[in-house]
């Protein structure tokens, strides 16, 4: 091969590489990110819990092996590394979410403040978010989460429920509680986050 | 033996050529990325957001470089992220030196002010603050606020940054009112003022 060709080659190859490079980066970042969530959930669901609750829910995670159950995070400080940019004002719960075997039904009460539930496919874009002030209310009147991620097709969904379609079959469903003082902290955990769930219909 | 021998310096060749490309191609994704955000990036001061982020609208770069640098971000309906790699006059933020991040409360339901290192992650301190926000800043009568970036601060007004190195700073602006999105470009921010530098 002459200097010419090589060198056109490589000028014609080199921002087509780019280009797959950019395509590919989020879903190859997202996929390693969520299995890292997945294994780090069932890591923190190994430690005992003096709470039968949490330790129930604890034994979940690992029977699940992180994916399609809610995977609760402690509050982000210096340590966490496990998503770029954490809010510390927020208190994440995630759901790796695998939609091959049927549909993921999200249920979650809704605290005094902004919360919100969001879904991701797996090309990390953000596909529906529902805050506090957009959330059903049940027959008394009271606001909660009530979704039922699916791929589409008819289902039947448990009464009350709001349907939303995945873009993928993989993803990842997030919460984030606003944790507007630290004083705030403790009630969110133990009554809230504890109630954040993801569960295979 | 010669026509072999010169067909396997072909196919080398060509080998060479092919993993040259791909290695530059891929490894110059950060630095495109990083001048086709700020390019496409609506700018606001010191302040870099996009109305594209997390949209299933994003175009592949917008995407991987929220991916890379903010991933699972909410879309400006429910979050506006403003992040600042320079202070108001277009420095790069620097751990060495000491700002003050001075301005009024966005209109929004919530908003609040962290500081990244160069690896996107929360910043190490003694007093385990990583945020200043509503809830843990003294009120001031006229509702601004003056914070302070500098490394290991503890004062209730300041927020730790690391000791060297670049670093940056987001605000974020939950449940933003619609004047927020209707001008992410001309909303007035706090300015980041450079104080003392060694």
């Amino acid at each position: 091969m002459s200097w010419k060709k090589a060198a056109l080659l490589f000028l014609l190859l080199t921002p087509l590489f780019n280009l797959l490079t950019v395509l590919v980066l989020p879903t190859a970042i997202n996929t390693l990110v969520m299995h890292r969530i997945a294994d780090k959930g069932v890591e923190g669901a190994s430690e005992p819990d003096a709470r039968p609750e949490a330790q129930r829910r604890k034994a979940e995670v690992i029977a699940r092996q992180g994916i399609n159950v809610a995977l609760p995070a402690p509050r982000a400080d210096a340590s966490a590394r496990t998503v770029v940019r954490p809010s510390p004002d927020l208190l994440y719960t995630a759901c790796v979410f695998d939609l091959s075997d049927g549909p993921l039904h999200v249920t979650a009460p809704v605290q005094d403040g902004y919360v919100s539930v969001s879904g991701f496919g797996a090309d990390s874009s953000n596909f529906f978010a529902v805050n506090d002030r957009s959330a059903q209310s049940d027959t008394e009147g009271r606001k909660h989460f009530d979704l039922l991620l699916t791929r589409g097709g008819s289902v039947s969904a448990p009464v009350g429920a709001r349907v939303i379609v995945s873009p993928s079959t993989r993803g990842l469903v997030l919460f984030r509680s606003l944790i507007p003082d630290e004083a705030a902290l403790p009630k969110l955990t133990a009554d809230y986050q504890v109630n954040q769930r993801c569960d295979p219909l | 033996m010669s026509t072999q021998t010169s067909a396997l310096r072909k196919a080398l060749a060509w080998a060479a050529v092919i993993l040259a490309s791909a290695l530059v191609g891929a490894f110059s994704t950060k630095p495109l990325l990083r001048y086709l955000i700020d390019r496409h990036a609506t700018h606001n001061g010191p302040w870099r957001t996009s109305a594209n982020t997390g949209s299933v609208a994003a175009n592949p770069w917008e995407r991987a470089a929220v991916a890379v640098a903010g991933l699972y971000a909410l879309t400006p309906q429910e979050a506006v992220y403003y992040t600042a790699f320079t202070d108001s006059s277009g420095e790069t933020l620097r751990g060495e030196c000491r700002y003050r991040v001075q301005g009024a409360p966005p209109p929004a339901r919530w908003w609040s002010l962290t500081a990244y290192g160069a690896d996107h992650y929360l910043v190490p301190n003694a007093a385990g603050v990583y945020a200043r926000h509503a809830g843990n800043l003294p009120p001031s009568p006229d509702g601004r606020f003056d914070i302070a970036l500098a490394p290991q601060a503890a004062t209730e007004l300041s927020l730790p940054t690391p000791a060297e190195g670049p670093y940056s700073v987001t605000l974020r602006v939950y449940n933003p009112a619609p004047a927020v999105l209707a001008q992410l470009a001309t909303l007035p921010l706090p300015t980041i003022v450079r104080e003392s530098c060694p």
